[in-house]
């Protein structure tokens, strides 16, 4: 960086106007950095920074499930903390543009998980009962017995994964917590 | 002191229910017998090794803010006996949970003395001969 000093200009002058100018380029490189680091800190963590302004613009609103802690200082973000642990949902294999066939493997999917819940009643009578008709339903709109073992193992790898993290997260977590702090 | 043991004991019981019922639906998706008492107290070690780690950083932070910041030192002096308090328990608690893992891979392999000899009589000394030949 080379300064043309001028007996007209002050030197003080030009001192801040040396100055002044990386700082704006330094501010303008840390806001794109903090643009392209928290959608990825939010994908990691679990954590999603949400910014006042933004969450009146998009006009949504925090569930009841979801812990939240708000900032009285007004320009403060807002962290959002999810109680739901994020699990790997795989993209399902078997889809349909006929939107009744889709509503119908969206509710067989969730009545085959319903229908292996430790609840006696509900899992084996009426999931179970569920699956049967949704099943036969589906094979007469024309997916096949293949289709729906594929989504039934879908469905069974992605509630072992579910089972498996809550089993870590929630309960293991939750009983060393306990032990530890009482 | 007989209702913190109440509350207690209802946590102790929420804790055990919400495991019975994951193990229970890990069974019925057809896991049976994965999550043996051995795994769930390997993830409770785990778990526990993880939250001593959490505690360790927050007293690193809290000696940070003691010693570089300006700050109430009172208030930072008892978080950091309460915290060296929880530091304790949770190297307690490890060990008891590290005694009890071991104590399911000692019933797993039976006596030690033993099933070293069995292994030593199974595989055999390794030789290493030699031939020597006349040039």
């Amino acid at each position: 960086m080379s300064f043309q000093l001028s007996a007209d200009m002050p030197h003080d002058r030009l001192f801040i106007a040396a100055r002044s100018k990386p700082r704006a380029e330094e501010e303008q490189q840390q806001q794109q950095q903090q643009q392209a680091i928290v959608p990825d800190a939010s994908q990691a963590t679990g954590l999603e920074w949400v910014s006042p302004q933004t969450q009146k613009a998009a006009g949504t609103e925090i569930g009841n499930n979801d812990f939240h802690i708000d900032s009285s200082l007004g320009d403060g973000d807002i962290a959002v903390i999810s109680s739901n642990v994020p699990t790997q949902i795989t993209p399902s294999s078997v889809q349909s543009d006929n939107p009744v066939v889709a509503r119908m493997l969206k509710s067989f999917r969730t009545a085959y998980r319903n229908s292996k819940s430790h609840n006696l009643l509900f899992g084996q009578f009426f999931a179970n009962v569920e699956v049967a008709a949704l099943g036969l339903g589906l094979s007469l709109l024309g997916i096949g017995p293949a289709q729906i073992a594929r989504i039934q193992s879908e469905v069974r790898e992605e509630a072992l994964a579910e089972i498996d993290n809550k089993l870590k997260q929630d309960w293991a977590y939750s009983k060393a917590l306990f032990e530890i702090v009482g | 002191m007989a209702k913190y043991s109440r509350k207690k004991n209802g946590q102790h019981k929420v804790i055990e229910e919400i495991r019975k019922q994951l193990v229970l639906q890990a069974e019925r998706w057809g896991k049976k017998e994965y999550y043996t008492p051995q795994k769930l107290e390997e993830m409770v070690l785990e778990q526990c090794q993880a939250i001593k780690g959490d505690f360790l950083t927050e007293k690193a932070n809290l000696e940070y803010e003691m010693q570089n910041i300006e700050s109430d030192k009172k208030e930072c002096l008892i978080k950091l006996e309460k915290l060296t308090g929880y530091l304790k328990k949770a190297d307690r608690t490890t060990l008891i949970h590290k005694k009890a893992v071991s104590r399911f891979i000692e019933k797993l392999v039976g006596d030690r003395q033993k099933t070293q000899w069995a292994l030593g009589k199974r595989l055999g000394q390794q030789k290493v001969s030699v031939l020597i030949g006349e040039d």
